[in-house]
């Protein structure tokens, strides 16, 4: 199975499951929460279901393209499920299925891990889903976001695609996944791989990184005090992004990082209560949907 | 009867199934009793998805009791006719009886009307359900969740199976309407009905689910031993992964895997907290110890089609092994200490620099501990955090330390010094590697509290109690000498911070308290009472000692002159006292003070025996404070007289202080 068809097969399953197919954010991202299809449409009483495909940034976790199972931007599918059906284990499990995963085959787990993030002020509890001892999900029921206990939980799962692909295709290099039948995954990638990696590592600015935090930091916090939620965001999420250069350039201590972490969870906070402001005066419109 | 109850749920962690059992057993008793039944033994069973109880012996009724209610008297509650009056109707009302149930009793030449009244009798059956749902609410769990409708447990609650004999209990909890219905290993087992208790372990394994699980552990380690042997080796199985294979599977069928030889070549504790914590397996050695590349994994499930489940395993430890040898052999092609400049790329916190420039500090701060310039200490002042910069420390970065002693030994490092490395960052062993650790400690508080990470509540996004805690525990151990007070305003005149010194000795005050968690209350607060000055090695010891002689009568006559002097001298004035202006009364404290003064000293509190030597100076001063009480108006009418008096009491008091305010311990 290609990369490509895998992603169309999962999105086929959960767009079957009543999944609104949504798109990546065009800002950079960690992980698929961050997209304020996640981020904002958790909090508050209003159901969603929502599937999308989101290209993440780990500066961190590059290797310039050489090594066989590290990538500075991997895939994740995201699936939303609020309120959380009751089914949602065996949900998941017959997605497996659905990409050609026999599950009497192999071991399927569920792994204990809280996940959280500390920039977001949220934090769930769940589990990594282990295939084989390859962990390929993480699975959460959201517990917080922006700071607020979630009034109505949500399951997240986020597939590891390239994990899962180099699985079902049976490589051990990530470049020589074939994302489709005619172009390989090293053909796709590998030279952004290699230039991401050289600017994160060696040619970023440590102090124009800084100056940009601050600057960002500015913006998203007049913006907010202007009421305009979503512009705001965008900028907090510049500062995740700056964040996480900066931590790649391997700059930061951990006391700086916390304080730096402290800071960007602020900002994600004080948005997350305007969404919440702004939805209540419109009534929660989506209210009654996904019965 | 026997009850079974068993809560199907999501995956449920080890912690949390422990904190399940050890809840529900400590409650039962208590509930069975409110509820009027008894029992004659209660056992359980976990595996990740599903927790049972089963109660043995109980009767199919409530037992039944009959209690007598006094009521008014005769006279009152009937006419003369014999007809019921309003009393005695009210009576019967009050007490949910009926007329039959009222009985005429004479009590000293008195006739009184009783009721009789039955409690219990109710079927077992009855009153099972109220009880079930009463034991499984506010139940504890180290992470509690919510879903659903605002359920709340360790994980979402999906089966509920409650019978007593063959008989269903209509239950219903989080949403989940019990049924006879559970369920059997994912993906392999299925869905089995459960006739009656008997049946439940048989039932289940016919689902592929091993419900006892000292049979899972049996299994597991049985198959640890075979598949190591198959080998020539012996697992490696530490009690504590034993427990957590235990509890996370419900069938665990046991696989050996392989790996290149190559990754020997790493230091056992990399192949080992991979192996263990990451993946879960069971390491494999030879006859001295010595690792071999096999490790036994376990699935959770049956032998059928398990060799896809081997190569996933194989390829996962092969892709974790390759990084790691990578990274290990880049990080050794220098010398450790050559890393050290490299310190200077690592910010520490906001004000503060970088990490080279906390070493710099930390070199500076051995002066609180009189150790400046001390070669092996100012070593591992600058080497103890160097392998943040390796590969291998950013990759797995709990094996800071570790890393970083086994790179400094390999590179050249004197061995003391390479050893010292990895204590600083868990547990000192020696002077070396507490001094370092202790100081490392008070600059990054020094550091938090100036950026403004002071703990409040449950924020401490720095984790300064813990340092704290850290400070107190190594300079008990290593550092006994030392107050809270010297440590912190030394190194707050070392780094030129005396306002951020105040605040933290302020912050000490209250950390000192759940330091001492032991011992009375009010023992502790006698202790703690000025015990930032005091040396913080003979603080948990002062507890322990007066712990078990406080209500004794020496302690109480120390306690009594203690209070009696601090109460007096409270809000009063009185600065140096001048034997020129004291009274033959005055004058005989006075030398009463001057013969115990050198004796009564808290660095010297070694032993108990050190302890009793002091107390009985104590006694011997206290005897003399009661004595002046006695014959001495200490608020004379004469202002300097008076002021030369409250000076000398507060002289008394500072000296007994040194020890414990006593005052607290009056009984």
């Amino acid at each position: 199975m290609t990369f490509q068809e895998l992603v169309l097969r999962l999105t086929d399953y959960w767009v079957k499951q009543g999944c609104v197919l949504a798109q990546p954010y065009d800002i950079e991202v960690g992980a698929g929460t961050m997209n304020p299809n996640t981020f904002f449409r958790v909090l508050g009483p209003e159901p969603w279901r929502v599937v999308y495909v989101e290209p993440s940034r780990r500066p961190a976790d590059g290797r310039y393209g050489e090594n066989p199972n590290r990538l500075y931007m991997h895939h994740q599918m995201q699936v939303i499920l609020k309120p959380a059906p009751d089914d949602v284990q065996d949900l998941y499990l017959k997605s497996l299925e659905a990409i050609g995963i026999n599950l009497r085959d192999h071991d399927v787990r569920f792994v204990e891990d809280n996940w959280e993030s500390p920039t977001l002020g949220a934090w769930g509890i769940g589990w990594e889903v282990w295939l084989d001892g390859m962990e390929i999900t993480q699975f959460t029921y959201f517990q917080q976001a922006g700071g607020f206990d979630l009034e109505v939980v949500p399951a997240e799962l986020t597939y590891g695609l390239e994990r899962i692909a180099m699985y079902l295709q049976g490589v051990e290099n990530v470049f020589d996944l074939k994302w489709s039948e005619g172009v390989t995954y090293g053909e796709m990638r590998k030279q952004e791989e290699f230039e991401h990696c050289v600017y994160a590592f060696e040619e970023a600015d440590v102090q124009q990184l800084r100056s940009w935090f601050e600057s960002f930091e500015r913006e998203a916090m007049r913006l907010i005090d202007k009421g305009l939620v979503l512009p705001a965001y965008d900028y907090v999420l510049k500062c995740s992004h700056t964040f996480n250069l900066l931590d790649a350039r391997g700059g930061l201590s951990a006391a700086e990082r916390n304080n730096l972490v402290l800071r960007i969870r602020k900002l994600s906070a004080k948005s997350a209560s305007q969404w919440l402001k702004q939805r209540e005066e419109k009534g929660f419109p989506l209210t009654g949907r996904w019965n | 009867m026997t009850l079974l109850l068993e809560v199907g749920f999501e995956e449920m962690p080890p912690s949390h199934l422990k904190a399940l059992k050890d809840q529900v057993l400590k409650k039962l008793p208590g509930l069975m009793d409110k509820y009027g039944l008894q029992y004659d033994r209660a056992t359980t069973k976990m595996t990740p998805r599903r927790f049972a109880l089963r109660v043995d012996g109980i009767p199919a009724q409530q037992a039944q009791t009959e209690k007598l209610i006094k009521g008014p008297p005769r006279s009152a509650c009937y006419y003369q006719d014999g007809t019921v009056a309003p009393a005695l109707e009210k009576f019967i009302k009050s007490n949910q009886v009926s007329e039959e149930d009222i009985r005429i009793v004479e009590e000293n030449g008195k006739s009184y009307v009783y009721a009789v009244k039955r409690e219990g009798g109710k079927s077992s059956i009855e009153i099972m359900p109220a009880l079930i749902v009463d034991l499984l609410s506010g139940l504890w769990f180290p992470k509690i969740m919510t879903w659903g409708q605002g359920y709340s447990f360790g994980r979402p609650i999906r089966w509920l199976v409650t019978l007593l004999d063959e008989r269903l209990l209509d239950v219903e909890f989080c949403g989940v309407k019990s049924d006879r219905i559970s369920k059997g290993l994912r993906v392999f087992g299925h869905d089995v009905s459960i006739a009656s208790p008997d049946e439940y372990e048989s039932a289940l394994r016919s689902a592929m689910v091993l419900v006892d699980e000292e049979e899972r552990r049996a299994a597991i380690l049985r198959q640890a031993e075979y598949l190591a042997s198959k080998v020539g080796g012996k697992p490696h199985l530490p009690e504590k992964l034993l427990e957590e294979l235990v509890y996370i599977n419900e069938y665990p069928t046991g696989f050996i895997g392989h790996f290149s030889q190559e990754f020997l070549r790493l230091p056992s504790f990399v192949l080992e907290t991979v192996m263990v914590h990451h993946q879960r397996y069971v390491a494999i050695t030879d006859e001295e110890g010595k690792l071999l590349p096999y490790f036994v994994g376990f699935r959770n499930g049956p032998e059928e089609n398990i060799s896809q489940v081997v190569i996933g395993n194989e390829r996962v430890i092969r892709a974790r092994f390759y990084d790691a040898l990578f990274f290990v052999e880049e990080d050794l092609k220098r010398p450790f200490a050559d890393r050290i400049p490299e310190l200077a790329r690592i910010s520490f916190l906001g004000n503060y620099g970088t990490l080279l420039d906390k070493a710099q500090r930390v070199k500076k701060l051995l002066s609180v501990l009189g150790k400046d310039n001390d070669p092996d200490l100012t070593a591992l002042a600058e080497l103890y955090n160097a392998d943040l910069t390796t590969m291998m420390v950013q990759e797995l970065p709990e094996l800071h330390g570790l890393m970083g002693a086994y790179y400094a030994g390999k590179t050249g490092v004197k061995p003391q010094i390479a050893e010292a490395i990895a204590e600083v960052a868990t547990d000192p062993s020696n002077q070396l590697s507490a001094t370092i650790k202790l100081l490392d400690a008070l600059d990054t508080m020094f550091a938090g509290f100036d950026t403004g990470f002071v703990p409040s509540g449950s924020s401490d996004p720095l984790g300064l109690k813990g340092l704290s805690f850290d400070v107190l525990t190594i300079a008990e151990k290593f550092f006994p000498e030392y107050s809270v007070e010297q440590l912190v305003t030394r190194s707050a005149h070392v780094l030129d911070k005396r306002e951020i010194g105040d605040k933290i000795l302020a912050f000490f005050e209250d950390r000192l308290e759940s330091w001492i968690t032991a011992g009375e209350v009010r023992v502790r607060n006698a202790v703690l009472d000025r015990g930032l000055s005091k040396p913080i090695g003979a603080l948990r010891r002062l507890v322990q000692f007066l712990d078990r002689y406080w209500t004794g009568h020496n302690v109480q006559t120390v306690a009594l002159a203690h209070r009696r002097t601090r109460n007096i001298i409270r809000n009063q004035q009185g600065a140096s006292f001048d034997p020129a202006l004291g009274s033959p009364n005055d004058l005989r404290l006075y030398e009463a003070t001057l013969n115990v003064d050198i004796k009564i000293d808290p660095t010297r509190l070694k032993s108990d025996n050190d302890l009793m030597n002091v107390l009985e100076c104590l006694v011997v001063l206290s005897e003399e404070i009661h004595h002046y009480f006695d014959k001495e108006l200490v608020m004379a009418e004469d202002e300097k007289v008076r002021r030369n008096r409250i000076a000398l009491l507060r002289h008394v008091d500072d000296m007994m202080s040194r020890i414990a305010y006593f005052g607290e311990l009056v009984i």
